[in-house]
């Protein structure tokens, strides 16, 4: 646990809740309220995972995973791809952008949590061979 | 568009003849006619290109330099909008040329010298049906207009209604939780029916989508090989929960280990869960639910029986139909959408398959609905040559599909519809329903509608013919000869895509 999270939503309400949701899972949180800013805490902050909304103003989250999946840099931070709507469209851009993840926002609370837990696990088990080398 | 009412009182003349010209002209513009008279195709196609160019044209059919029968082909090759209806003049006695000129594609025809009461009537004729040809195509951009404000609707809904519900689920899942410190047995039981109805929205909201999808044709099956038998086993485990609640037996009935199929997983998983959900609410405690699957020669037989209140005959009819709910149980278990037979059958009927059911009041309801068995993909090959039939099935011997045969183009829609192949070759000359006419119909149905088409002809390809039907963009080309790999290729590319 411990692992540092960036929550990319622009819905106050919605991202007071995953706040409040991951950090009582043991996490540490940070949050950014629209694209730009998204992506610029993305690279600077270094977070374990990143989830995001698809639909923002200006950059959204096909955008944001896309920049981050096709940087060397940063392909390694797992993305999970949020939405409201269960479109089929919408898990087609997700997988195009490379995120993760896909989910729609009604889902169960604890499920997030497992794919979360699942997605840090995974990005863990690739990091290790690296550390090994050194 | 608007079309002012004098708009259809014009008429535009092409005559090369000065005398009868002059005649046309008076006996028109005594009526009260608005005639703009020229004296040559040319002259007259040239008039028409327009855009506030009369609707209504009587055009000569022998004139110098381009005839009436030309500028007819060139107007209905151009397929200009408004319509431009045409009356082709001829001389008497010349029958072949008439048929020719209505082949061409003029509305009517009149014979010199002509009748000035005939041709008043028959240009009467012609206003109406202008009249009507622009009704029409009001109507239809007017249709074109809903459709795609339906669709933006839907998919704007699906986002903001369930932005709302996702904070309001998240929020007292928190609570409830006891994250947000805890709770008294009274807060939390409130809660917890929020929960539950918020839960109840959103399963409506999903249903109301789907049924949407389904009802303009745009669910998309996404086969692949899969097993019954697997899928019914996660079925049947993730309801057990639910059935324990209600102290009801839910059993498992397979008639084999294995049961491969090609469907679309998640759409069947949503057909049974729909049956089962329907199932538990309908089954009072103590009862027995069994879903199972049967096999038959060519098909298999999916059921699911309940041990419930049953519904009484004359609502079996009313059965399928969308916002029906036959009949109330008291007690535990969540309220239905009204939405979710009619979806099944939906989804049952995309994959080729009938859902029916058989009740007794009092004993309970068994739902059943056929899958054609198959594990990997069909090809159906259309051509009225037999040996070429031959031929395609063995170019495509290699790719491990199940072959369907078709010598006509009656035949083929028979076997499309029936079997819902994962795509179709398709000759293009054929006597009686021709490819075309195959293509217009399976457009025009839903079950068959998305099946990829591959004309293989050695036929030029009208494009226009293709768009008339919305089918320009589903269909690759190929001449014949063709090469086995290139088929192949084709085929599996246009399957894959599926």
């Amino acid at each position: 646990m411990g692992n540092k999270i960036l929550v990319i939503e622009d819905n106050a309400a919605f991202r007071k809740i995953l706040n409040i949701r991951l950090k009582s899972a043991g996490y540490e949180t940070i949050m950014a309220e629209d694209g730009l800013s998204g992506l610029t805490m993305a690279r600077k902050e270094a977070p374990d995972l990143v989830i995001t909304d698809l639909m923002l103003p200006g950059i959204d989250g096909h955008k944001i995973s896309r920049m981050l999946k096709f940087d060397q840099r940063y392909q390694h931070i797992p993305v999970i791809m949020l939405t409201s709507r269960d479109l089929e469209e919408d898990a087609e851009i997700a997988k195009q952008c490379r995120a993760d993840a896909f989910i729609v926002k009604t889902t169960k609370a604890q499920i997030i949590l497992d794919v979360i837990e699942r997605l840090l696990a995974q990005a863990q088990a690739r990091a290790v061979p690296l550390e090994l080398t050194e | 568009m608007a079309v002012k009412q004098d708009a259809y009182k014009r008429v535009l003349i092409a005559e090369d003849d000065n005398i009868s010209r002059k005649l046309l002209k008076t006996a028109l513009t005594k009526r009260g006619f608005d005639v703009l008279a020229t004296s040559d195709g040319a002259e007259a196609w040239e008039a028409l290109q327009h855009e506030d160019a009369p609707q209504l044209a009587i055009l000569d059919w022998m004139m110098p330099e381009m005839d009436g029968v030309e500028v007819i082909r060139q107007l209905r090759a151009k397929k200009t909008k408004p319509y431009t209806y045409v009356v082709l003049l001829t001389a008497k006695g010349h029958q072949d040329d008439i048929a020719m000129g209505l082949e061409a594609g003029a509305d009517d025809y009149l014979t010199k010298p002509f009748n000035p009461k005939e041709l008043h009537a028959r240009v009467r004729v012609g206003q109406r049906m202008v009249q009507l040809h622009n009704t029409l195509e009001d109507h239809m951009a007017r249709l074109k207009e809903l459709d795609a404000l339906k669709s933006e609707f839907l998919s704007m809904a699906s986002h903001e209604l369930r932005t709302p519900l996702a904070v309001m689920k998240g929020g007292v899942s928190l609570c409830l939780d006891g994250v947000a410190g805890d709770l008294n047995e009274t807060q939390h039981d409130l809660l917890s029916d929020t929960l539950e109805n918020i839960d109840h929205l959103t399963r409506l909201i999903t249903d109301l989508l789907d049924m949407s999808k389904i009802e303009a044709g745009k669910v998309s099956i996404i086969r692949n090989t899969m097993d019954l038998a697997v899928l019914t086993q996660k079925i049947h485990a993730a309801f057990q929960l639910s059935a324990e609640e209600k102290q009801i037996d839910l059993q498992l009935a397979l008639s084999a280990d294995s049961l491969p199929v090609y469907a679309d997983s998640d759409k069947m998983m949503q057909v049974f869960n729909n049956l089962i959900s329907n199932a538990l609410r309908f089954t009072p405690e103590g009862g027995r639910i069994q879903i199972g699957v049967d096999q038959k020669e060519d098909e298999y037989l999916c059921f699911v029986a309940d041990s419930g209140i049953g519904i009484s005959e004359k609502n079996m009819n009313k059965l399928f139909s969308k916002f029906v709910q036959i009949g109330r149980v008291e007690g535990p278990g969540y309220k239905g959408t009204g939405l979710g037979l009619t979806i099944a059958k939906g989804l049952v009927e995309k994959h080729g398959g009938k859902i029916w059911a058989t009740s007794k009041e009092g004993k309970g309801t068994t739902f059943y609905f056929t899958l054609k068995k198959r594990s990997r993909p069909s090809v159906l090959i259309v051509d009225d040559e037999k040996s070429m039939v031959d031929v395609v099935e063995k170019f495509l011997s290699r790719g491990n599909y199940h072959i369907l045969k078709a010598f006509d183009g009656e035949q083929a829609c028979k076997i499309a519809e029936a079997e819902v192949p994962a795509m179709i070759v398709l000759d293009l000359i054929m006597p009686e329903l021709d490819g075309y006419g195959v293509i217009e119909r399976l457009k025009k149905n839903d079950t068959t509608r998305d099946i990829p088409i591959v004309i293989l002809s050695s036929a030029q390809v009208d494009p226009l013919k293709l768009e008339q039907d919305d089918a320009s963009d589903v269909i690759p080309v190929m001449k014949k000869p063709v090469r086995p790999a290139e088929l192949l290729e084709n085929v599996s590319a246009l399957i894959q895509e599926k």
